[in-house]
């Protein structure tokens, strides 16, 4: 049984074996987040030893990639957002407005995922995409997408209701659709 | 026989419930997700049947998850970012062996090279069972020590303000909402992040930015509860240290007893002080800000 408050030692290999496996999934969280090297760099060795320092507090057996991002986010909120708060109002208007306009339309030659997954054509569009995405809706999306946590866990993680979550995911995607769909449309992978 | 659905009912039921908008604002995402309940699920998948727009949206949906998922893939920590990490930890490890029982040079180098990117912070983090007992123990040698003989302008600023506030605290965010204050803090180039004491009972009343005489912005947050209160300053360091007399650093906050006031001094990330005024005596003090972290 692993002692809680066992020997440093123990405490070092437990936290090896358990957290630092996540370490690249909280680095590639902290270069989204903090889009600067440094920032990140320092997000991250801030959070690694945060969690070190809180690792009494884990619970095994729970999702320990969630609880480390639950403090990795916590950090950024606490001081290093300002340096990579980067939105301008008029991206979100900007997607606000293609949403209200695009997001339900279903005829079917639109509908055309094989166009939307040549991503090979598409690698930087899909970066644009996501860099436009305002952050509440791509921080969810990249839990949900990249980092494959479940709702539950990205709500416990970004410290909002499991709806809140659900709407977000939803809301991103259908973005990040109308956007990668009108991108394809440019390059003549989907006509119009 | 009323009230008893057979299976086509209850199918039907379900299909009339959802048309395509609600499927596509309600559903889609979590179905593409495995986020569904059962029942969800049953409805969600009924509709699909019937609805070749709505199979369309949903096998887009899972494209762009496929694409994101491709493309926004986990990079690998550089090697040089995991070494500096694990150098701090091994600082950790020293600096709690150290106090734990009063050795710790063994692991010296390791903690030199620790902080490669964080050099101050990585020396003040300590093991929390340490913390505590540290919270402890520096209370009662300290607790009668006479407070620092020179004066420190920016707390003498910070009490000044807290005593002001005290009497009557005047918010010119308009907000109250955490989430605005913090907004309107960023958007006046001073952190964003902003204590929260519930967890020791006190309610956030309010925030105000004023403009320093310099020009800089500084921002106050007032906190109120039963026991008490506190104001947080956050302001530019200008190269402040941790000036002398202090009782104790603990989690990276400096804690001083100064002109009868309980001060916390930290460094938020930026180039930022962040000065914590209160009358609580320094034990209870402490404990708030320890209970206000994860």
């Amino acid at each position: 049984m692993a002692d809680k408050s066992g020997t440093g030692a123990d405490r070092r290999k437990r936290f090896e074996d358990e957290a630092l496996p996540h370490l690249d999934a909280l680095y590639t969280m902290a270069i989204r987040l903090a889009r600067n090297p440094d920032d990140a760099n320092d997000l991250l060795q801030e959070t690694v030893l945060r969690a070190y320092r809180f690792f009494h507090q884990f619970a095994s057996g729970t999702n320990c990639r969630a609880w480390m991002l639950t403090i990795l986010f916590n950090n950024f909120r606490n001081g290093y957002r300002k340096s990579s708060r980067e939105q301008p109002a008029s991206s979100t208007d900007e997607f606000e407005r293609k949403l209200e306009g695009e997001s339900l339309r279903t005829d079917a030659a639109e509908s055309n995922p094989e166009a939307i997954l040549s991503g090979q054509a598409m690698e930087g569009e899909v970066e644009t995409a996501l860099t436009a995405l305002p952050e509440e809706f791509r921080e969810a999306i990249l839990l949900v997408d990249v980092e494959e946590l479940s709702y539950q866990e990205v709500s416990g993680v970004l410290n909002i209701p499991i709806g809140t979550v659900k709407s977000r995911v939803s809301r991103g995607r259908a973005m990040l659709r109308d956007a990668l769909t009108s991108f394809a449309k440019e390059r003549g992978i989907i006509r119009t | 026989m009323e009230g008893f659905d057979t299976p086509d009912r209850v199918k039907r039921a379900g299909h009339d419930k959802v048309d395509c908008s609600t499927y596509i604002e309600k559903y889609l995402s979590a179905h593409v997700d495995g986020e569904l309940s059962a029942a969800e699920l049953r409805d969600a998948e009924d509709h699909l049947a019937g609805c070749v727009n709505c199979r369309a949206r949903f096998a887009e949906e899972r494209a762009v998850k496929a694409l994101l998922r491709e493309r926004a893939r986990v990079r690998r920590t550089p090697p040089v970012v995991r070494g500096s990490i694990l150098a701090a930890l091994d600082a950790v490890d020293a600096a709690g062996a150290s106090r734990a029982v009063g050795r710790g040079r063994d692991r010296s180098a390791g903690a030199d090279r620790a902080g490669l990117f964080s050099r101050r912070r990585a020396r003040v983090w300590i093991p929390a069972a340490i913390a505590a007992v540290a919270v402890f123990v520096f209370v009662m040698l300290h607790g009668g020590a006479p407070p620092p003989a020179h004066a420190i302008a920016p707390f003498d600023v910070a009490i000044d303000n807290y005593v002001h506030f005290v009497e009557r605290f005047e918010p010119n965010v308009k907000s109250t909402s955490p989430a605005d204050i913090s907004d309107a803090y960023m958007d006046h180039q001073l952190p964003g992040f902003l204590w929260n004491f519930e967890p020791s009972g006190y309610k956030l009343i309010g925030g105000r930015i004023d403009r320093l005489q310099d020009g800089t912005s500084v921002a106050y947050t007032f906190y109120r509860g039963d026991n008490g209160t506190i104001l947080c300053t956050y302001m530019q360091s200008h190269g402040l240290q941790p000036p002398d007399g202090e009782l104790q650093e603990l989690g990276g906050h400096h804690y001083y007893q100064y002109k009868g006031y309980s001060i916390c001094l930290s460094y938020p990330h930026g180039g930022f002080i962040c000065i914590l005024v209160s009358q609580r005596p320094m034990k209870q003090f402490v404990q708030d800000i320890v209970d206000s972290e994860p």
